[in-house]
């Protein structure tokens, strides 16, 4: 069942570009679920209550980022460190963990 | 021929009680007094924002969807300690406001809005205009909205859509 539109355009069969509807709940749903799948969605989005910083932050590194538009920037997110950056287990360090054993792995 | 006055001046104060209860609900929020905001519904009030194409699709999606006075009181808490934003404020205007009609205590209404949002750096931006299609009850010798629906004709917010519309 459609809720919204598809923010981008996307290929279709025949080669047609459109947006297609976004199917977000079932044919079967009864009225109580459709109603709940509706409330569900408050999370997320522009407005979404825990998504909305995703905008913020997206933001804030385009602000940044665009100092020199003729240039590449690069955001090293603390750099080759893995130290965790904060008192919390919410931080980037298992990300940059990754990165760092991929580049060992592919030896660059 | 006389044109008798009566159902006019009934209309004219009705609209003037609407517009009262327009300006009171954008001051609510361009003043920052969010908590107010959800006392202007009734406790089992609606608040929807929506856009244009998916109200004209009949697409059921909303970006905001408050069913009841609970959920906003929701919205202003998380806005004031758990969401992290930018400060930023709003400028309401409302105009082309007609009462479409009455019936059984309950008054259709419909308005045009523009929000106008200044940043914490002063820049100011169009952030959002549309439709606004209400129902209002009086409860407590005041309107309230039972049901609030913001269309937006944009479906592209900037950044992120925290404070109502």
């Amino acid at each position: 069942m459609a809720f919204q539109k598809a923010s981008a355009v996307v290929a279709t069969k025949g080669g047609k570009r459109e947006r297609p509807d976004v199917e977000d709940a079932f044919e079967d749903d009864d009225e109580e679920m459709k109603e709940l799948r509706l409330k569900v969605n408050n999370l997320v989005g522009p407005a979404g209550l825990i998504s909305m910083e995703d905008g913020c932050v997206g933001g804030w590194v385009q602000r940044a980022a665009k100092a020199d538009p003729d240039a590449t920037t690069v955001m090293p997110m603390g750099g080759r460190n893995v130290e965790a950056s904060q008192g919390s287990r919410i931080t980037e360090a298992a990300v940059r963990g990754f990165w760092k054993g991929w580049r060992e792995c592919m030896g660059c | 021929m006389r044109l008798d006055s009566a159902p006019i001046d009934r209309d004219l104060a009705l609209r003037l009680r609407v517009e009262d209860f327009y300006a009171e609900y954008a001051q609510t929020i361009d003043d920052d007094r969010l908590e107010d905001w959800p006392g202007l519904f009734t406790e089992h009030g609606t608040y929807r924002v929506t856009t244009r194409e998916n109200l004209d699709s009949g697409l059921p999606l909303a970006l905001i969807y408050c069913d009841g006075r609970s959920m906003m009181e929701d919205r202003i808490s998380a806005l004031r300690t758990a969401n992290i934003y930018e400060p930023h404020v709003y400028c309401h205007s409302t105009s082309a406001l007609r009462v479409l009609g009455t019936s059984g205590g309950e008054i259709r209404t419909r308005a045009n809005f523009t929000v106008l949002r200044t940043m914490s750096e002063g820049d100011t931006a169009i952030f959002a205009c549309g439709r606004y299609f209400d129902q209002l009850v009086e409860e407590d010798g005041r309107l309230r909205f039972r049901a609030r629906l913001a269309v937006l004709d944009s479906r592209q917010v900037d950044t992120l859509l925290v404070i109502p519309i």
